[in-house]
């Protein structure tokens, strides 16, 4: 994890390629292609607009995202927030009001005999 | 006659029935039911109901089910399809295909499959857009773009 | 036979075609066809209708029961109830106005 403020991906900014990283990062505008941030921290502001793969230890998505996401601990989608795509992780919150469609593969241990 | 654990009032003071399937129980084969339904014990038979199911702790279902409305806090192993609304909650465990219109996962509950929402590009206070859909059980679903504006 | 203890009772409105297995009492207000096995009582109210073979230790059937039972204890059908089948039973009772028609057959070794 990173110290200091993450990062911050502004409202008006657009992003198209490779983004990738070692801090927390904030994103409020728009980013095409693929996010790493694989120890970090990345929220989606509900002004963000995503449209890449992304790969990160935690996730919060309050904006539109399209893609598919990998976390290696948590992701949490908000109420304000529209997805589109897989998640992979151990841990997913989803609030109710959250718009979402596609795959979710978590771990899921069941008991024998099922 | 046996008592009636399952009965409780509603607002007109009618009772209104609720069927609580103890822990000892197996269902196989085909349920269906009008009334809310509790499941505590094991249900492998492809429930249809109009009303809500609670999936305890302890409940097991390995079965498609068609309810209203779900909570999940034991094991579903099955597709789910709700008018309603589906709720994993933190204990629950759940491995098939999810279709409501409203979804809510807690933390800590475990999930593998799809998730549909219909009503998927309606406004947030439920207006439907009337976007052309692809094949899917409810009209109103829309394309799979999200609009450019995401901003509120 | 009425439980002390808490029953599952499958309201009017439940249908299961299948089986239901329990060892628990079990309480039938709905609609049953195919197989029921229980260790415990087995009770079809009057707004039961069962079309099941039936395993079970007790029996009360106050509503409609089409089917061979096999009890480990009692048999009872009561006066609102309607029975066709056999009944395989230690102990049999058929009230009186109670509609019954098949074989009975007490002292299971």
């Amino acid at each position: 994890m990173s110290t200091g403020n993450p990062g911050l991906i502004g409202k008006a900014i657009r992003i198209k390629g490779e983004l990738h990283g070692e801090e927390d990062l904030i994103i409020e505008g728009k980013v095409e292609g693929t996010i790493a941030l694989k120890k970090n921290h990345l929220i989606l502001e509900r002004s963000a607009v995503i449209a890449a793969s992304v790969e990160v230890e935690n996730i919060t998505i309050k904006g539109q995202m399209n893609g598919n996401t990998s976390a290696s601990n948590r992701v949490e989608i908000t109420s304000d927030a529209k997805v589109v795509g897989d998640i992979k992780a151990p841990r997913i919150v989803m609030a109710e009001g959250a718009r979402f469609r596609g795959q979710v593969d978590m771990d899921v241990k069941l008991p024998p005999g099922v | 006659m046996a008592k009636e654990n399952g009965a409780k009032e509603n607002g007109n003071g009618k009772p209104a029935t609720t069927t609580a399937i103890g822990p000892t129980i197996i269902i196989k084969g085909k349920l269906r039911s009008d009334e809310d339904l509790i499941v505590k014990g094991r249900v492998e038979a492809e429930i249809s109901s109009s009303k809500a199911l609670l999936v305890e702790n302890s409940g097991i279902i390995k079965a498609n089910i068609k309810v209203k409305s779900a909570r999940i806090s034991g094991v579903m192993v099955g597709n789910v399809v709700a008018e309603e609304r589906v709720e994993i909650a933190p204990d629950g465990r759940m491995v098939g295909d999810l279709t409501a219109p409203k979804i809510i996962i807690n933390d800590g509950a475990a999930f593998r499959g799809r998730i549909d929402m219909q009503n998927f590009d309606e406004a947030q206070d439920g207006r439907p857009k009337s976007e052309p859909s692809a094949p899917a059980k409810m009209p109103a679903t829309g394309g799979d773009q999200p609009s450019a504006a995401a901003a509120k | 036979m009425d439980g002390d203890k808490t029953a599952t009772v499958l309201g009017p409105t439940v249908e299961i075609e299948g089986e239901i297995e329990g060892e628990e009492d079990l309480v039938i207000q709905g609609r049953i066809q195919g197989k029921i096995v229980s260790r415990k009582d087995l009770t079809v109210d009057s707004s039961g209708k069962v079309e099941a073979s039936i395993s079970t230790k007790n029996l009360a059937v106050s509503g409609m029961l089409v089917g061979n039972v096999t009890a480990t204890e009692r048999v009872e059908v009561r006066k609102e109830g309607k029975m066709v089948g056999d009944i395989k039973a230690p102990r049999v009772v058929i009230a009186d106005g109670a509609k019954f028609k098949g074989n009975i057959e007490m002292g299971v070794d």
